[in-house]
């Protein structure tokens, strides 16, 4: 068989199927479609964002409350974290790069690996960038005060707060088993969705580059 | 307090015009050059579609995909390179990056009505048992060497191939002729 005959088998394949195309009625669709999908997103910017400002402000209440206490430095740790945290999932989004999908096939690769290598690193991190600022501002909270009935502070506040030592221990054996299992959920994220991807990205960038 | 909020109101009126200044005016020429585009395209795509479907992924599937990615990047469209490289390029990204998802199971598609896939009328013999061999093999050959054999398929140069890739044409060269041998050798290993 010779190389021409081999292109005409290819060529001649697409008369076996007829594409009929209304670009006008696809523009409208593509444009609905388009119009969703950022819906999604400003939907989940806004979930993200008000449940940090609804944790902030009450954060901020209590700091109110226990004005110039240990507490306070506790509560700005923690509030500094969700601001952290909001920041870095926010800067982590879908890099711009990988949609430019009119790159050579190589550069294209290259920056779907560079943002799955990130996406990676940031869910293997989340115990330095999240877990531990929360983790921590939140036991100086828990361990700083002994004494919440001296203090002017609302009735709620008061309910809430775990007072004596088996109250504290309870509140902190739960607030580290979450935390270590939001630790072990992001690792197992990590390894189960990208990990394989950046290997085989690896694999077709090697497969390219290579002369065999 | 006045002159304060004064300032501040345009301070912002002419920092959001800085930042509507990076944006680029939608390109109405780009629009209408869509149209063009997937006419004289559609086929090609709709061949190198064919070789990246694989079950549950449908080559109409990918199809629209490319399509809908062809539109959303016209925009960007600055004819460093030409339109038929572009296609090329976009058609290839997409089908490789669509595999990709659907390993990770994120590969979602809606269809299209604007699009209509049939049989051809005019083609009696349905597909030719050669090009499914041919399929076959290519199919044998690992991704990048895909990428390549597709566009070598479509005829064109090995500078055009190296554009497309990234590659050097020295490298699609030297490519090129080991995926020729190991193509050649599976066809007629099959039609013997």
């Amino acid at each position: 068989m010779e190389d021409q005959e081999l292109k005409n088998i290819w060529k001649r394949a697409s008369e076996y199927q007829e594409i009929t195309m209304d670009t006008q009625q696809l523009i409208r669709q593509f444009k609905t479609g388009m119009e969703q999908r950022e819906q999604i997103v400003r939907r989940r910017d806004l979930r993200e964002i008000s449940t940090a400002l609804v944790c902030i402000a009450g954060l901020s209440y209590m700091a109110f409350d226990f004005l110039w206490s240990p507490v306070t430095i506790g509560i700005l740790i923690t509030i500094g974290a969700f601001v952290n945290f909001i920041y870095t999932l926010r800067s982590n989004r879908k890099s711009k790069f990988t949609q430019r999908l009119f790159v050579p096939i190589k550069k294209q690769l290259e920056q779907q690996r560079l943002f799955m290598r990130n996406q990676s690193k940031l869910l293997c991190t989340v115990l330095y960038w999240a877990v531990l600022p929360i983790f921590s501002g939140y036991m100086m909270i828990v361990w700083s005060i002994w004494d919440i009935e001296n203090y002017d502070v609302s009735s709620l506040i008061k309910l809430l707060y775990p007072n004596d030592i088996r109250d504290k221990m309870i509140m902190t054996v739960m607030v580290l088993a979450s935390v270590s299992y939001m630790v072990w959920i992001n690792k197992k994220a990590a390894r189960v969705n990208w990990e394989p991807l950046i290997n085989k990205i690896d694999v077709i960038i090697n497969e390219m580059e290579n002369e065999r | 307090m006045h002159v304060a909020s004064y300032i501040i109101c345009h301070v912002t009126v002419i920092f959001w015009y800085l930042l509507s200044l990076n944006k680029k005016p939608y390109s109405i020429v780009a629009h209408i050059q869509f149209e063009q585009i997937l006419e004289n395209n559609k086929t090609k795509i709709f061949r190198i579609c064919r070789i990246y479907a694989v079950t549950p992924l449908q080559p109409e599937d990918l199809f629209q995909e490319v399509v809908y990615q062809i539109w959303k990047s016209l925009s960007n469209f600055q004819g460093n390179s030409s339109i038929d490289t572009w296609v090329y390029r976009i058609t290839l990204n997409v089908c490789m990056r669509s595999k990709l998802k659907l390993e990770r199971d994120a590969f979602k598609t809606t269809r299209f009505e604007g699009i209509e896939f049939k049989i051809s009328e005019n083609n009696a013999i349905p597909e030719e048992e050669r090009y499914l061999y041919l399929k076959q093999c290519i199919a044998e050959l690992n991704e990048a060497d895909t990428s390549i054999i597709v566009l070598y398929l479509e005829a064109l140069s090995y500078k055009e191939i190296a554009s497309i890739t990234g590659l050097t044409e020295n490298h699609v060269a030297v490519k090129m002729k080991r995926i020729r041998k190991k193509l050649f050798e599976c066809i007629n290993a099959k039609t013997r």
